[in-house]
């Protein structure tokens, strides 16, 4: 059995689906697409796409940009920088001189090259224009606003978590995880705690049996609640949970990603990279 | 391409170059003089930008950051060389090439150490934040200055190394080292000054990029390796070439990322290849 806590292509949740793969964090759909509708209605209907140029990047600009044009929106521009560029310059002129002018700028770059991307596109004075940016995957973390400071300060992404959320399990998992590890949580570690639990769940329902078949069938019934609020594995094992747009904020003097929009349950068809990818168990 | 894009990435690409002379250069002197090619100076670079970035954590502003962290470093790096290159001398080129890739490894792993994994970053002086306009193109301060800056620096060393006497006892020494000892120079001496210098210009590199970039533990292999294709380029040892080199780079960055998007990455090697294959030597073949 594989419990993938950080594994996100969507594929796992279609054509390379199996019984015995669990993919119990996020995958790169569940965190981007949902948020499209919410983009288009708040942010702006031309945009310009950036992602990292790999599989993860191109697919969330991929579905991006399908959502736009369904919509009607206008694509103004694409860029693909490779994996773990520094120096974002040319692709910043490209959206300088973009025509129309876009409305926001979103995709996916690693969270490092988003460090840079961030600060730089503030130097370039994008910020100031007015245009924001969004990216998938939660990458406004708290590791990367330390870092990118305050040219972060009030871009978006889209995410299944984030510290602020005022539920039980949230605030009891933040105060417990921060008194034993000495560390801020980050999505990571949640997801970490929430696969942990999956293990735990399937051995006591099982009543420690670890047994491959039973241990299979107990975690694809579980539901919880946990430190991201409900989550389920879909028919294809690939996990259900609440999806937010976040908007970077100043919280006591601190750069904090805020949840400003619940998106509801959200999960990964199996046909999300495509038509005829449905997952067959 | 319109006019107007082909200025603007001329531009920016003039300022990655720029950002990179400080590295290219000072990699170059050091070769030049001692021989050496000095693997860890992506990593004297890097702790110059962590001891910039902690000594603004510690209420210093940017400029006391740019005087101290390059001070700090240019002290370490007379005990690096004093301590482990100076028993090298005169033996085989590929020890002191391993040594320095050590040396990498050990300071590579101290920063993890005391700074941690996470990605760090040094704010900009208020003065410099921000864009400002040049000639219709929107420009940031902050870029201006790193061109500005290193421009100076550059034509600084320069003038020290062809008008002045320490310059032309360096530039002696890179011919013939012996014939210069044997003027009752104590080459030792210039080692180690040299080697002192190189490293605090990688460390006000570091500074200065760890304003325009992240700071990350990765951070030195990006920047030893652009070094070392400037240089490589340029000329090896050669101080004009080495400026070429960043240029080339830096040019070969821009309008790659706008030309074949796809292989960004792979253009500046693909110059690299072309010029040696024309000039095996590199462009310049002088200090």
């Amino acid at each position: 059995m594989l419990l993938l806590v950080y594994g996100g292509n969507p594929k796992i949740a279609g054509e390379n689906c199996s019984r015995y793969t669990f993919q119990c964090g996020h995958t790169t759909y569940s965190v981007s697409a949902p948020g499209v509708s919410w983009m288009f209605d708040n942010l702006g209907k031309d945009i310009f796409l950036i992602g990292s140029d790999y599989s993860s990047g191109r697919d969330i600009c991929g579905w991006f940009k399908e959502g736009y044009l369904k919509r009607g929106g206008t694509i103004v521009g694409e860029a693909y920088p490779p994996i773990g560029t520094s120096e974002f310059a040319p692709y910043l002129s490209q959206i300088q001189h973009a025509k129309p002018r876009p409305k926001l700028v979103a995709g996916f770059l690693l969270p490092v090259d988003t460090i840079d991307f961030t600060k730089q596109y503030a130097e370039f004075g994008l910020k100031k224009e007015g245009i924001p940016i969004i990216f998938a995957l939660g990458v406004y973390n708290l590791a990367c606003l330390k870092a990118a400071g305050d040219p972060a300060e009030g871009m978006y992404d889209i995410i299944h978590w984030t510290p602020t959320l005022p539920h039980k399990e949230n605030v009891e998992f933040m105060e417990g995880f921060e008194k034993f590890a000495k560390m801020e949580v980050e999505d990571a570690v949640v997801l970490g705690y929430e696969a942990g639990t999956c293990i735990t769940y399937g051995l006591d329902q099982t009543g420690g049996d670890p047994n491959n078949e039973k241990l299979v069938d107990a975690i694809a019934k579980r539901q919880w609640v946990g430190p991201r609020g409900k989550c389920s594995f879909g028919p294809n094992h690939s996990v259900m949970h609440t999806t937010y747009i976040r908007q970077v904020k100043r919280v006591k003097g601190k750069l904090a990603p805020m949840a400003i929009k619940d998106l509801g349950l959200q999960t990964t068809p199996g046909d999300a990279t495509g038509p005829g990818g449905q997952c067959k168990m | 391409m319109s006019v107007d894009l082909f200025f603007t990435n001329l531009l920016y690409g003039l300022t990655i170059g720029s950002a990179l002379i400080l590295i290219a250069s000072s990699l170059s002197i050091i070769f030049g003089v001692m021989g050496v090619v000095n693997f860890a100076h992506g990593s004297l670079a890097m702790l110059g930008a962590y001891l910039g970035y902690s000594l603004i954590l510690w209420k210093m502003n940017f400029w006391v950051a740019l005087i101290i962290s390059p001070l700090v470093v240019g002290a370490l790096a007379m005990a690096i060389e004093g301590f482990t290159l100076r028993p090298l001398y005169g033996k085989d080129p590929l020890l002191q090439f391993f040594l320095t890739y050590g040396l990498a490894m050990i300071i590579g792993n101290l920063v993890l150490y005391f700074w941690g994994s996470d990605p760090h970053g040094i704010d900009k002086p208020i003065l410099l934040q921000g864009p400002t306009s040049i000639a219709g193109i929107i420009y940031p301060k902050f870029r201006l200055f790193v061109f500005i800056f290193s421009a100076v620096l550059a034509i600084v060393l320069w003038l020290f190394i062809t008008r002045t006497t320490w310059g032309i006892i360096l530039r002696a020494g890179i011919h013939n080292r012996e014939l210069v000892g044997a003027f009752g120079i104590n080459m030792s001496t210039v080692y180690t000054l040299v080697f002192a210098l190189g490293s605090a210009l990688a460390a006000i590199a570091g500074v200065i990029l760890g304003a325009m970039r992240n700071i990350n533990p990765a951070m030195d292999l990006d920047l030893v390796t652009s070094g070392l294709i400037a240089v490589v380029i340029g000329g090896l040892g050669s101080f004009r070439g080495a400026v070429l080199g960043a240029f080339v780079i830096g040019l070969s960055e821009s309008f790659g990322a706008q030309l074949w998007p796809g292989f960004s990455k792979f253009t500046v090697y693909i110059v690299m290849v072309a010029i040696l294959l024309w000039r095996p030597e590199g462009l310049i073949k002088e200090v």
